[in-house]
């Protein structure tokens, strides 16, 4: 029951609320309609494909030496670490399956998807809080270009697009890397390693697994964008909005994770 | 070329190579549920499929040549088993193959073995359906595996009992183990038994060279066995013993029907033998028979001097000297 009788006055349940939970509402809501205004601003002209193409490059190509990187250490270490317990236990040609349903189904998508939330969520964060700061986007509206579009539309999708290929190209290298490893533990051909990497893989390993990376890429898009589009003034707003964008898409991803991992159970594909 | 085409260049490599990783993986995951070759379906039924899955692999003589695409419930006793194998099979695998649910590895998925058929039988054709052999039940074996563990912890309870019985000195086995008297005993029993075991080794000695002889027809066993003629005559003496005793028999039989007349009373000897005033009788009698014969000898000199008799003495005399 709203305790004053103004017209936009908050309802007594909000007013009640403590100031961390109802900013974080806020928050919550306030990223929603970006998201939403996305969809409407994507569905409809005028396209931005050159600038969809060239943060395709940006988000995409030059994530490739940092991703590649991590994941080919990730498929090493991660073979390395498991050998010995399933060379314990007389399994040890289990490993290249064991390795390979891990990568193509969990490790590769979200630390692959950590990483780029990290490298491209920073980096749009301060790109548009630093525009934000030098109004760059008022100029922009002034001028009659629409910066939603030109700006968030164009890093949103490319990010949606480029971080499962990001993931898959990872999933290789980190797969090489695997096989690397078990090659130097012991005598294993490149074919029979992959074979048996396959060989234990189904569509439902990897298809739920290629599915939410693409919302892992459109969240780390949309949170880099809301953070850096809605920067506080000044230096200290823009480094603000990239450490903040880093730290919540971070945890988007894992949340998104955990639903993933709920539907994929749901429908029986674990 | 200016920047932005040399790196629209990069991100068309980027993403030509990432799709055809793309298209790498889904083929691969695909060629191993034969998603992309050419297949025929085959059925096979059975009454317990043990965890058996859609997607699990069918192997023919260990390899790889299909998949399972379907298990439905027919019945309450039977399980019907849809089979995608690989088309070239089509020229392998015979009519009267069977088919049965094995496990890949020890601890691995469930998958179908078909096994060869015989030579003269016809190929298998799209929609068959082979005949299955049962498969062991894991849980059967484990049941009767748990049963044998119970026995054996009862088996081990026991035995822990003895031992502790032993231990604590009590029970018979712990006297035999710690008593110096029976093992003193004991060893007293196995010098004897050792004795014994060397007297019936210089038996068997003796008797080997007792059969020896009798082999080389030496001895009396030796004649025995080997002289015919003394065997013709042991016959005909054992034939005479057999005809002896059958008279011995009959004799038997005889006299036991006379002493059954004897005990029943009937006839004079049983009257001479029961009845006591007979028998005090006869006593008397051959008493004073006794005393008659002893007066015979004066009676019949006597007579020898009577004159009514003389004669016939006299002649009887003279015959006897002739």
């Amino acid at each position: 029951m709203p305790q004053n009788s103004g017209k936009n006055a908050a309802p007594f349940w909000i007013s009640a609320m403590p100031a961390g939970l109802k900013d974080f509402l806020l928050e919550v809501g306030d990223t929603s309609r970006f998201a939403g205004r996305f969809f409407r601003e994507f569905l409809f002209p005028p396209y931005e494909l050159r600038e969809v193409i060239r943060q395709c490059f940006e988000i995409g190509y030059r994530s490739l030496p940092l991703v590649g990187l991590t994941a080919f250490i990730i498929g090493l270490v991660l073979t390395l670490q498991s050998r010995p317990t399933l060379v314990e236990f007389g399994a040890e040609s289990w490993l290249p399956a064991m390795v390979g349903i891990s990568i193509i189904r969990e490790i590769g998508p979200v630390i692959i998807a950590l990483i780029c939330a990290g490298k491209i969520g920073s980096r749009i964060g301060a790109e548009l809080g630093s525009m934000k700061v030098t109004e760059q986007i008022d100029a922009m509206e002034v001028s009659g270009t629409n910066p939603f579009k030109y700006i968030v539309v164009s890093r949103i999708i490319a990010t949606t697009l480029m971080i499962p290929l990001l993931v898959i190209i990872g999933d290789a290298i980190a797969l090489y890397g695997s096989f690397l490893a078990v090659k130097f533990k012991g005598e294993v051909s490149f074919t029979l390693f992959f074979h048996q990497v396959f060989h234990s893989t189904e569509f439902s390993d990897f298809i739920p697994a290629f599915i939410k990376s693409f919302f892992f890429g459109f969240a780390i898009g949309v949170i880099g964008c809301y953070k850096g589009y809605n920067s506080k003034k000044g230096t200290e707003g823009v480094g603000e909005s990239a450490n903040s964008a880093v730290v919540v898409s971070s945890l988007l991803i894992f949340i998104l994770d955990l639903i993933a991992v709920q539907i994929t159970e749901f429908f029986g594909y674990i | 070329m200016n920047k932005e085409a040399l790196n629209n260049i990069r991100l068309g490599i980027f993403v030509i190579t990432g799709t055809v990783l793309l298209i790498i993986g889904l083929y691969l995951i695909g060629s191993n549920r034969n998603i992309f070759g050419k297949t025929f379906t085959v059925y096979a039924t059975f009454r317990d499929v043990n965890g058996l899955l859609n997607g699990n692999n069918v192997r023919f003589a260990g390899i790889k040549v299909g998949t399972v695409d379907k298990v439905e419930i027919v019945n309450d006793t039977t399980v019907k088993v849809k089979m995608t194998i690989e088309k070239k099979m089509l020229q392998v695998i015979k009519k009267n193959s069977m088919v049965s649910i094995g496990t890949d590895g020890l601890m691995g998925d469930k998958l179908i073995n078909i096994e060869a058929g015989t030579p003269d039988a016809a190929f298998i054709e799209e929609g068959d359906e082979l005949a299955s052999i049962p498969s062991l039940n894991m849980d059967e074996m484990l049941r009767t595996l748990d049963i044998t563990n119970k026995n054996v912890a009862i088996i081990s309870t026991n035995l822990k009992n003895i031992t502790q019985n032993i231990s604590e000195g009590r029970g018979t086995l712990y006297t035999v183990l710690n008593d110096t008297t029976i093992a003193a005993q004991l060893r007293h029993t196995l010098k004897n038994i050792d004795v014994v075991s060397n007297n019936i080794l210089q038996i068997s000695a003796d008797l080997n060279a007792v059969v020896s002889e009798a082999k080389n027809g030496k001895g009396l066993l030796g004649t025995l066995v080997k002289d015919t003629v003394m065997t013709g005559d042991l016959g005909n003496a054992i034939k005479e013993i057999k005809t002896a005793g059958e008279q011995i028999n009959t004799s038997a039989g005889e006299l036991k029907i006379i002493l059954n007349k004897v005990n029943t009373g009937s006839g004079t000897i049983s009257t001479l033998i029961n009845d006591t005033a007979s028998a005090n009788n006869l006593k008397r009698s051959l008493v004073n028979i006794d005393s008659s014969a002893q007066k015979l000898p004066a009676l019949m000199e006597a007579l020898k001097h009577n004159f009514l008799f003389k004669a016939y003495f006299k002649k009887q005399e003279k015959q006897n000297k002739k």
